[in-house]
């Protein structure tokens, strides 16, 4: 039992059961920071895989802005006291459960590569890769159209109209 | 001595699983897109660990795909809660099965 | 100096691309302009827009031909910054009123798509020497396999443009709905000639972003936030599970590149890895089977077809079902290869392909509203393409090292018949929209008799549906003849033989459209309240004649399609 094994055991307990409370809890807000929880762990897995980078990342843009976004939406719609018992959670994760078990046997006798301390990239070796020619400067670029289009798209939709002022200008016209 | 690959896949297939189960069991259209974030976290994970265990050009490789990952993942976010809110005020709720007017 | 020119030379590669991609901001920046009649600061931004993309324009034309050793005449800056001034003002100065709200952004994006298109026509005959390509930026496949989709999916954005130009019931938003559509056509042109997990991921997800907000683009119709809705949710969770099974085959296969992938996974089928790397497998094609709706990942395909708004819904049946295509049978040619592996993943093929002929079939016998009846029909018309991807490898015998190869004409079998299908299905949507604007209804009941009184869209729409139903002479007669060949040559009689028996069913929804257009007098018909623009009917006709066209001489897109196949 490694500190490093130790440090695992830790943030991958953090981030299941972070997962766990999100889907157990009977209210939508403690799930999400149920979420915060898994999000963190997942993080400290970065961490430990020796990605400061990403695992930075990863809490900037998940718990600072996923979550958030998630918890605003919680916020703008009502609570729904029902749903948790309409909901039949404890079957459903029986079988997951089920499933889990019979695939980690499988998963247990896999041979698969060791991952002795290899170094993983920096942020100066991503930032090179991402504006490299024959590296990922296309996906970057791909990526930005993306975001200009859910910008603008996700703006359309969210945006309220002046509804009343349209309809008696309409109106009027007619 | 470090951690074997296997037991970062194990953790992710449990996030993966966890996922599916929010998905199927709650009636909520929120805690479906939380489903998809654990799924996206799991599918994350293996990224890292089989990049770290396959070394060569692949670390940075899985360092990247991660990252489009992560980015996606918040714009999804924003368009799917964008149309979570525009449903919300036509139907005055967040289960996925309440807007049915496109039944027979 | 020589970087430079690699890089010009790769920009020419996705030529179709990049012009596409402008079209998208010059639709932007038309609408800034547009806008600004009525706000300072959108017209303020729409200047420094303008002035600062002509000074990069100025400045990246100095650059390339400083690297080709051109002579750099500096008037070019003040000529090409005033060019695109005039260009983008024109929209704003010489079109005024709210008729050309609508036109001026749609006929931005037919120009873009046409010059698009000019740019592909060119490649594809480059690539008629090496259908095989190139690769451009380390990531990009330019092939003709590649180059054919992305004509299909320029022909698709020009139709689907031309008909919402002439759709009234989308009153505003038409810039941004535009740059929506535009986006995903993008999306599935880097989707397509991809064969990298990454770019398939990037372009699959800008291909579905775009269409989640363009289904639920009537902001003012309840029907469309649902359609919006249920395909987001649904598409999350698809294109997650996807994600996972990318991971899988990204570590078990050892790289990020589809045939280096297939290399490592062909021995696996015996291996003690086998489990998670057929998990991989079953999570990825699963994922993408939810993008071209087949069962058992359909269930969203009726509801969303019929509350997003039609020419979305066109879109949706065409260009994005073809996409999801292109990459499933990119990706089965690779997962399929290793022995032991190309059983389980032709009969999971096999089974979905049943399962989704016989479900499309039997879900439209009894539908009234037309675009829920298309719908179920395209599911359908999925499950006879799956026959032939099931058939993919021929009659599979092993090659080199006992892996397996695609055979060609399988493969053009698929690309004849998305071709085929993208004719008669813009064309059925499209006199869709044109008839239920008439009948002020989408609904079959209310269509009793209006055959008579719209009898050129309704002669057309009778075309499309016999094709669509696969009677001689019409083009999806040939390619059903195809797909059938393709999949008793691939050994898979008994899915011939379901669905020859599913062509005989479809016969009954597909007449019963034509029955109620033209079985009653026109005297009994509700009246025609509106009759939409003449341009919808013209396109429309055009449409019929190619169906009939490529169906007495099938060889001219024959020709192309298995010319596209070869690069396979």
């Amino acid at each position: 039992m490694t500190a490093e094994f130790l440090a695992f055991l830790v943030v991958a307990a953090a981030a299941v059961s972070g997962a766990l409370i999100t889907l157990w809890s009977k209210s939508i807000v403690r799930s999400a920071f149920g979420l915060i929880l898994a999000f963190l762990g997942v993080a400290g897995v970065y961490a430990l895989l020796g990605c400061a980078f990403l695992a930075i990342t990863q809490l900037v843009v998940y718990v600072g802005g996923v979550v958030v976004l998630y918890l605003f939406g919680v916020m703008l719609t009502p609570p729904d006291l029902e749903e948790r018992r309409a909901s039949r959670v404890s079957f459903w994760a029986a079988l997951g459960l089920v499933s889990l078990v019979l695939f980690s046997i499988s998963l247990f006798g896999t041979r698969l590569p060791s991952s002795q301390g290899k170094p993983m990239g920096d942020a100066a070796g991503i930032g090179e890769a991402l504006l490299t020619r024959d590296a990922y400067l296309l996906p970057f670029e791909i990526a930005s159209i993306l975001l200009l289009v859910v910008l603008v798209g996700a703006v359309h939709l969210a945006r309220r109209e002046k509804k009343k002022a349209q309809e008696n200008a309409e109106g009027e016209e007619a | 001595m470090t951690v074997p690959l296997v037991w970062y896949v194990f953790l992710a297939l449990i996030l993966f699983t966890i996922g599916l189960v929010v998905i199927v069991s709650r009636h909520n259209l929120i805690y479906t897109l939380m489903g998809v974030e654990l799924i996206l976290n799991g599918a994350n994970i293996n990224f890292i660990a089989f990049a770290r265990a396959l070394g060569g050009k692949y670390p940075i490789a899985g360092n990247i795909f991660s990252i489009f990952v992560i980015v996606l993942a918040a714009a999804e976010a924003a368009v799917a809660l964008a149309i979570v809110l525009h449903v919300f005020g036509h139907f005055g709720s967040v289960r996925p099965e309440d807007p049915n007017m496109l039944r027979e | 100096m020589s970087q430079l020119q690699a890089y010009i030379k790769d920009l020419g590669w996705i030529g179709p691309e990049l012009v596409l991609a402008a079209t998208a901001l010059v639709v932007l920046l038309v609408e800034l302009y547009r806008r600004g009649r009525k706000s300072g600061w959108s017209l303020g931004l729409a200047l420094v827009i303008t002035l600062a993309a002509g000074f990069g324009l100025s400045w990246l034309g100095r650059t390339f031909s400083a690297a080709l050793g051109r002579p750099v005449d500096l008037r070019l800056d003040v000529a090409v910054l005033g060019l695109v001034y005039v260009l983008v003002t024109m929209g704003d100065l010489w079109f005024k009123g709210d008729k050309w709200d609508r036109l001026v952004p749609g006929l931005v994006v037919l120009a873009g798509t046409l010059l698009a298109g000019y740019y592909a026509v060119g490649l594809m005959s480059a690539l008629s020497a090496d259908p095989k390509g190139t690769s451009v930026f380390g990531l990009q496949l330019v092939d003709s396999y590649s180059v054919y989709f992305k004509l299909l999916a320029l022909v698709s954005l020009l139709v689907v443009t031309l008909f919402t130009m002439n759709y009234r019931d989308l009153k505003r938003g038409f810039g941004e709905y535009y740059l929506c559509l535009v986006g995903a056509h993008l999306g599935i042109m880097f989707l397509v000639s991809s064969n990298h997990l990454l770019l398939i991921y990037l372009g699959l997800e800008t291909l579905s972003l775009s269409s989640y907000l363009l289904a639920g683009f009537r902001k003012e119709d309840p029907r469309s936030a649902e359609a919006a809705v249920k395909y987001v949710i649904y598409g999350g969770v698809a294109s997650a599970i996807m994600l996972f099974g990318f991971s899988l085959i990204f570590g078990l296969g050892g790289s990020l590149d589809l045939v280096e992938i297939g290399r490592h996974l062909a021995g696996t089928a015996q291996g003690s890895n086998r489990v998670l790397v057929g998990l991989g497998m079953a999570c990825t094609l699963g994922g993408l089977s939810y993008k071209i709706a087949a069962v058992p990942f359909h269930f969203w395909c009726p509801d969303v077809y019929e509350g997003a708004p039609t020419p979305v819904t066109t879109f949706l049946a065409v260009a994005s079902k073809a996409a999801g295509f292109a990459v499933i049978v990119r990706i089965v040619a690779v997962l399929g290869q290793g022995p032991g592996w190309l059983e389980k993943v032709t009969s999971l093929m096999a089974v979905a392909s049943a399962l989704s002929m016989t479900y499309g079939n039997l879900g439209a016998l009894h539908q009234t509203n037309v675009k829920r009846l298309l719908a179920y029909s395209s599911i359908a018309h999925v499950g006879y393409i799956l026959m032939a991807v099931a058939a993919l490898f021929g009659a599979a015998t092993a090659g080199e090292g006992g892996t397996f190869h695609v055979d060609p004409r399988a493969a053009e079998s698929i690309l004849y018949y998305l071709g085929a299908y993208m004719i008669m299905n813009l064309g059925a949507f499209g006199a869709v929209i044109y008839i239920a604007k008439s009948a002020g209804s989408e609904d079959m009941d209310d269509w009793w008799g209006l055959g008579w009184k719209l009898p050129v869209v309704s002669g057309v729409l009778v075309i499309f549906l016999l094709s669509l139903t696969g009677i001689p002479p019409t083009v999806g007669f040939y390619g059903k003849w195809l797909l059938f060949r393709t999949a008793i040559a691939g050994g898979f009689l008994w899915l011939a033989v379901l669905a020859a028996v599913n062509t005989v069913f479809s016969l009954f929804y597909y007449f019963k459209v034509a029955k109620v257009l033209f079985l009653k007098p026109a005297e009994e018909s509700r009246g025609v309240t509106v009759r939409p623009a003449a341009v919808m009917a013209v396109v429309l006709v055009a449409l019929g004649l190619l169906t009939l066209f490529f169906g007495v001489l099938p060889s001219a897109l024959e020709s192309l399609a298995g010319a596209s196949a070869a690069a396979l």
